[in-house]
């Protein structure tokens, strides 16, 4: 597992309670703890933890796991 | 109803956190009188007004409006006045009853909304209940210095029927 991998996935564990065995598939739109506020949370910890700024229409794109991770791992910013 | 217009709705539209994103200023409903006025002139025709209740408490309002009955089109307008239920998904049942009026009540056509691209949670919302991008209105609205962009989302009856509503309990 990468280190970007394992941060996000204690992101995801922390503030959605996801089992870690459900992370990979995790989304927006089949999660009930992954509610606008909670998203609004999570991209702010992400934000802080991988030292980047999102863009609003990036924050409305990610809205998985696997996009988040993808986005993360693509990032010039992120060593 | 009437009786529900009370300080405490007063008091949501003077919230700035509330009405950030609802165009409207603390200046605009400075006394229970005008929000009287306001609530008579829905006409029950080319605009509803419903209140949102959780645990028997009225927590915010929604509205179906600019109804064109010529072309079915419809537009709808929410908030969630009582911020402690924020979170609780008050707002995505308040536009989902709004769609099942309009759609199914009204037998509209399409809706067709605008959310400022800085209010993320409504268009995350948006997203999630399954209405498309279709459009940007560039510039449309003055919040504070800048102007900000206004997105268009619709949804059709088509899709409401075959798509959106079986997601939801209406029990």
């Amino acid at each position: 597992m990468s280190v970007i991998e394992e941060k996000l996935k204690n992101i995801f564990k922390d503030l959605l309670k996801v089992d870690p065995e459900n992370i990979q598939t995790c989304s927006y739109f089949d999660n009930s703890n992954w509610d606008s506020m909670n998203h609004l949370s999570l991209i702010i910890e992400i934000e802080k933890v991988f030292n980047i700024k999102f863009t609003n229409n990036q924050i409305i794109d990610m809205t998985s796991y696997e996009e988040i991770l993808t986005f993360l791992k693509n990032s010039s910013d992120i060593k | 109803m009437k009786s529900d217009i009370t300080e405490k709705y007063l008091s949501w539209l003077q919230d700035e956190e509330v009405t950030r994103f609802l165009g409207v200023d603390a200046q605009d409903y400075l006394s229970i009188n005008q929000l009287y006025e306001y609530f008579d002139e829905i006409d029950n025709y080319k605009k509803f007004l419903f209140g949102v209740f959780k645990d028997k408490k009225h927590v915010g309002n929604f509205t179906v409006n600019s109804i064109d009955y010529k072309n079915g089109i419809f537009d709808i307008g929410y908030f969630i006045g009582d911020k402690s239920y924020w979170g609780s998904k008050a707002g995505e049942v308040a536009i989902v009853c709004a769609l099942k009026f309009a759609f199914e009540n009204l037998g509209l056509r399409k809706i067709f909304g605008g959310i400022l691209e800085p209010n993320i949670s409504a268009r995350l919302l948006a997203k999630k209940i399954g209405f498309i991008q279709e459009g940007i209105l560039k510039d449309r609205v003055r919040m504070g210095d800048n102007l900000v962009n206004s997105m268009i989302v619709t949804m059709d009856s088509t899709y409401w029927s075959n798509e959106c509503r079986n997601k939801y309990d209406f029990r």
